[in-house]
Parts: C-alpha cells; structure tokens; sequence
C-alpha cells in the first residue's frame, strides 16, 4: 500500500511539472524538412545532349539484391548528337513493390543515369501503380527534385586516393 | 523461491512427471501474437497456478532464410540484406558482415572510415537501448504515468538518431552505408556539430528517464527476478549486457578492439546483481558511456579517406577465396558474429556457406532456465530484460 | 593460441596440426577437445556452424565450433569437424547447455545429427517438414528471383 500511495503522489507530481515544461510534440514532417541525402524514389535521367542517358549496361540489373530491374537493350546506334555508337535502353522497368532503396543501382550506373528522387511514390489502387515503366521514370525526373547522389558523386566519394580536405 | 522448482532451473528438460502428482497442471500459450514477446514469439509456459513450472519456447515464426538467400546473391549485393534481420540495429549488422569479408580478403579499412564505423556504431547502440527501454517499461508498466509515457520520451530522442543517420546515408532506417573497405558515405558539413548537439540533449534526457522510473514498483518488479548465474550466461553463449550484467567482465570494444576502439578508452559497466535490475543497470551505464565515447571520438575525428578498395562498380567486384574463419563484434545485445565459408558459386563472387552468430538466439535460451518458480506477470519483465529481437532470433 | 594451451592440446591430440586457424578434428576428438578447453578456461559458447559440401566422392558435411574465453584479448578456438555422407557427432549439451538450441537449428536447416542431444526436434521450420535447406542440392530448380 504504501508503494502504492507514493508512486501516486510522484506521479502527479511529475504530471504537473512537465504541465510546465515547453512542449515536445512533434508533427509528422513534410517532404521539404527531409535531410539532404533523403533518398524515395527512382529517375531516369537525359545527358548533357539531350539524349537518353542510359546505355543498357545492365550493371543496375545485375547489381539489385532484389532483382527488381528490368531492361531491354536496343540496337548499338550513333549518338545524333556526338556521332559515337552507343548502347541504347528500349525499355526499361523498376518494380517498386520489392524495392529495398538500397542504392546500389544509383552506385554502379557509369553514366548517371538511375538517380534517385527525394518524393515518394503516391500510394496507388492497383499493383501496375507501383511499377515504375520509363515513361514514369523520366517524368520524376522532370517533375520531381533529385536527390543528391549519382554513381560518378558516390564513386568520387569513395575513391580510396581522394584528396584529403584541408 | 521454493526448492521444489530448483530441478528445472538447472535442466530445462528435466521430465514433469517428477513434479508433485497431485499438483493440477495447466498448460498456457504464450504468444505467438502476445504484445510483450518483441515480435513473433511462443512460450508454452506449464503452470500450478500462477507458478511457471517449465518454460518452453519456440520460434521460427519470423524465419525468412537469410543465409539460403545470401548463397545465391554477391558480396556486393548483400549488406542491404544484412540490415534486415535485426530490425533494431542494423548499422551493426552491416558492420560485422563487411568486418566478415574484410577479414577474409586482408583489405584495410583507412582511418576515417574506421572512426566513421564507431561512430555510428556507438549511435546505433544508444537507439538500440533506448528502444529496449520503452519497451522494458512499456511491458511492465512500473514507469511514473504508465509504460507509454517512457516510450514517447525515447521515441523523441530515437528520432533525433535517424535524423542524424538520415543526414549521412539519406535512409532512415536500412542504411546501406557500409561497403566491402570502408564506406559509402562520407559524413556531411555540419553533422559533427549537430551529434554534440544530440548528445547535449541526450545527456539530460537520462535524468529526465531517471525520474520517471526511479519508484518502488519499478524495484519491486525487477529486483530478484531471472537470476542467471555467470556460469550458465557463458554455457549457453549469452554476450554483451546480459552476460556483464551477470557479473562477467568481457566486452569486445575493449578486450579484442575492432573499429577504432583501439585509439579510445572504453569504460565497461558491469553490474554483480544477474538479475532484471542488474541488466537494467548495465544498459543504463552504456549509453552514458556510449555518449562519454562518442565526444573522444568525434574530437579525434580524422581526414581522410573512406574507402579502402575500389568503389563498387559491378555486383562480382569482390571475390572470397575457398577458405573459412569467424569473425565477430560487439553489438547493441552482444556479440554479431560470421562464420564465412568463401569460393561459392561464380568464382568466389557468392559464399559458399555464411552463418549469422545471433545474440538474441542464445539470450532467448535462458528462458526456460530463469523461469520456473517465477509467476506468470515475471515472463514479460525476464523476456524484456534479456532484450531479444525475434527478427534476428529466427533470421 | 597461448603456449599453455597449446602444450595441453599437443599433449592430447598428438593429430592436430596445430599452425591453423580453424583446427581440423577428427570426429571422435570432437567432444574432448571441447571438454579440454572449458577446462582451459574457454567458457564462452560461441557458434557452431555446419554446411554441406556435396562432391565427386558424394556428401560432405562440415561442422565448425567456436568457443572463447572471457578475458582480455578474447582469444577463441576454432575447430572444424568433416564428416560422411550420413553426418552424426556428438552433442556438446552435456558441457554448454547453449548447444541445445544451436545444434537444433543445424539439425533443422543442414541435417547434421547431434548424438545425445536431448530434443532433437526442428528448430526453426515446422516439424513436417522435408528436407533440410541449407544443403546444396535442395530445391535446385527453385525460381530464385524476385522475391515478393
């Protein structure tokens, strides 16, 4: 009884100083308030020419632990822009139901052109919603605003004879 | 406690036809969807009463095979993978697999990277037991305004945790940070600042978690109760604050030195009591000690850079020649151990076998050894003292 | 490995190479070296990990043991045993009772007997089960990916 009658009296007590105190609640946070690495979802990005970045090396294909991309090579073709032959994507697909955003694709592309957005997919009413088909990829990268990483920052980052800051 | 139940303390298979005949027996299910197992859990506890007369538990209902699916992925692929089977600190996992691989292969882990690792290390662990803490309190309600109350108050530091994670890897929770020789990711202007900042905030946060549990219940309910001796916490492999609560003055970070534990004094709490309280006081003595290393750290922090091998750029970069060797660290509930079998399929780029050394699989052995002769209201304190994840308990 | 214990496992299993890492124990001195070693003070169960290694001459299996000591340098010994297409050895209950779970969950996903285990049961899959997962030649056609 007679814990009971003080851990009464205590707990009234600390009812009322925190009643005091400045408040602590928490909101849930907008997109705006993320960090600045906040990675979401996934784009497909255009070179310095305007043309399609993807080359459909099939390292991001190869490289997800969860085997959730999927891409189709097209015929080797001159760059209009450049003139050099180089590979092209004829489709490209990411399922995102089983994506683990883990960021290995985003690692290995050798010309950036999977990159990630910092706006999460809308929750959709079928399961066709959630699979990320080119054309939506390259509308998030037009509509949406890129996270800060792509493979050539990621690969600088990690290079093991980087400078070192002074 | 009465001697009658001794011979079930000391062997948990000891048959219960030898119990007293006319005692009327009844057998309860606890779980696999109780609130208070931590996950997917069952006990079949045998009762006269409300006296456990024997414990059993079962598990597997969380069993996803990490180690079948980690046989047909790449050394590459598989730190996101390791992040998952404990849910609660999956900075550690990825470190003891990456420590694994780079054990195997002799690559050397640069300086900064090495004080990166730490760092996060020691972060992640003070999560962990805040998240141990709400919910120790949360199951036995012994905190001043109910068990929630706890809870909201970690939670608000927690989140300040995956805000500062979230700053360098850009996830909140399954990092994917750690690579094959050091990082991924570099830490960002400004986030030095902001961890002594948290750690500020951290340090009167304990006060304020001391307030709210230092009453009698709180004692009442944990003093005395799940006494586990040295030597059982060594003969069924129980580590980290468990086994130091039981008294045993062994700790990873400072008798084998992984990381950068070598270029920092680490304290190690050690509690002689071995009971619920004792391992209270163990994981209450950590994170202030976590938050005393994390400052030495963070004041030596060095330049430098991140990554020992070259950046990954293919998922076959790193092959594990044929060969085998246990590595471990020290994590949040003890020692994450690898035992990496390497030349698996497609030239060594695959293990051949890799198993996980879980804590919380030999934590939850004890189970059944603490718990006869305590009541049915004892299951939840003993369970939630031990600190169990069921995600890496069943992986 | 310190020169005390060295003499003493050199003394008693005049066999064992002991210049590896992972020492390589013939089955029958599974259960001494283990006994040996908790006298030496090796207290601390760690794992104990089995795997299957199928070959031209049939199956193998491989059960590898740790265990350490809970002082300053944490110095551990690690030993593998090899056994036969038919793999049995014996149980470590009887020294650290952390083998009863362990040497479940090997059972269960490798298929390697424990002699004198006293719950040889399944650990993590349900007990109608068939089969043992983590050998090599099960479910070889299985789809592998995607996982959803």
């Amino acid at each position: 009884m007679k814990h009971y009658l003080r851990g009464l009296h205590l707990a009234l007590y600390e009812t009322l100083r925190q009643g005091f105190k400045p408040r602590i609640t928490q909101g849930m946070r907008s997109v705006e308030q993320h960090e600045e690495r906040y990675r979401a979802s996934f784009a497909l990005t255009h070179n310095e020419h305007g043309e399609q970045a993807c080359i459909a090396c099939m390292q991001c294909s190869n490289v997800c632990p969860s085997h959730v991309i999927e891409v189709t090579a097209g015929p080797k073709e001159a760059s209009p822009a450049t003139g050099k032959k180089r590979g092209w994507a004829a489709d490209y697909t990411l399922n995102l139901q089983a994506c683990i955003l883990c960021e290995m694709c985003v690692q290995v592309c050798p010309t950036d052109a999977i990159v990630m957005v910092k706006v999460q997919e809308k929750p959709g009413f079928s399961r066709e919603d959630l699979v990320l088909t080119m054309d939506k990829l390259y509308a998030n990268a037009k509509a949406r605003p890129l996270a800060w990483a792509n493979g050539s920052i990621l690969r600088e980052m990690q290079d093991p004879k980087r400078e070192v800051k002074p | 406690m009465d001697p009658i139940f001794q011979p079930f303390r000391d062997d948990p298979h000891y048959p219960l036809d030898r119990y007293e005949a006319a005692a009327d027996l009844m057998l309860l299910n606890m779980g696999p969807q109780h609130p208070s197992t931590h996950g997917v859990f069952r006990l079949k506890l045998v009762l006269d009463g409300e006296i456990i007369v024997k414990a059993v538990p079962y598990m597997g209902y969380l069993h996803r095979g990490v180690e079948k699916m980690v046989e047909g992925l790449t050394f590459a692929q598989m730190t996101p993978i390791f992040n998952k089977h404990d849910y609660v600190s999956p900075m550690t996992n990825e470190q003891a697999y990456a420590v694994a691989v780079e054990t195997a292969l002799g690559i050397e882990v640069p300086r900064r990277a090495r004080y990166i690792r730490t760092i996060l290390a020691e972060i992640q662990r003070i999560a962990s037991h805040l998240l141990w803490l709400s919910t120790f309190t949360l199951d036995m309600g012994g905190v001043i305004g109910g068990g929630a109350a706890m809870m909201m108050y970690n939670f608000r530091e927690r989140e300040d945790i995956f805000d500062l994670f979230e700053a360098v890897t850009g996830s909140r929770f399954h990092y994917n940070t750690h690579c094959i020789g050091g990082q991924r990711h570099d830490l960002p202007e400004g986030w030095v600042q902001r961890v002594r900042a948290f750690l500020d905030r951290q340090e009167r946060a304990f006060d304020e978690y001391l307030r709210l549990i230092r009453n009698d219940i709180f004692d009442l309910r944990t003093k005395g109760v799940g006494v586990m001796s040295a030597d059982l916490a060594l003969g069924l492999g129980i580590t980290g604050p468990n086994l130091r609560a039981s008294g045993v003055d062994f700790d990873m970070r400072r008798d084998a030195p992984f990381h950068a534990y070598d270029e920092v004094e680490v304290r190690v709490a050690v509690a002689q009591g071995c009971d619920a309280y004792a391992r209270y006081e163990v994981r209450m003595a950590e994170m202030r000690e976590s938050v005393r290393i994390l400052r030495l750290l963070l004041d030596q922090l060095p330049e430098g850079p991140i990554c020992g091998s070259k950046p990954v750029k293919m998922a076959n970069a790193v092959r594990v020649p044929d060969g085998r060797g246990y590595t471990a660290i020290e994590g949040p509930r003890g020692e994450i151990g690898t035992w990496l079998i390497g030349g698996g399929e497609d030239k060594g780029a695959k293990p051949f076998r890799l198993k996980i050394r879980p804590p919380s699989l030999h934590a939850m052995a004890a189970m059944s050894y603490l718990l006869p002769g305590h009541t049915v209201s004892d299951v939840v304190v003993v369970l939630g003292s031990l600190d169990p994840i069921m995600g890496e308990v069943d992986r | 490995m310190d020169a005390t214990l060295r003499e003493a496992l050199a003394a008693r299993f005049p066999a064992v190479d002991l210049d590896q890492d992972v020492l390589l124990v013939p089955a029958a001195d599974h259960y001494p070296l283990a006994a040996l070693l908790k006298e030496q003070g090796y207290t601390l169960y760690v794992t104990v990990a089995a795997s299957h290694h199928p070959g031209p001459e049939g199956d193998a299996f491989e059960v590898a043991t740790v265990l350490r000591r809970p002082v300053r340098g944490a110095p551990s010994v690690a030993w593998r045993v090899v056994l036969g297409a038919d793999p049995h050895l014996q149980s470590l209950y009887p020294l650290f009772p952390g083998a009863d779970l362990q040497e479940r969950e090997q059972l269960d996903l490798v298929g390697v007997r424990f002699d004198g285990h006293p719950n040889p049961v399944r650990l993590m899959l349900s007990e109608d089960w068939v089969g043992h997962p983590l050998r090599k030649d099960y479910a070889p056609n299985m789809p592998h990916a995607p996982w959803r």
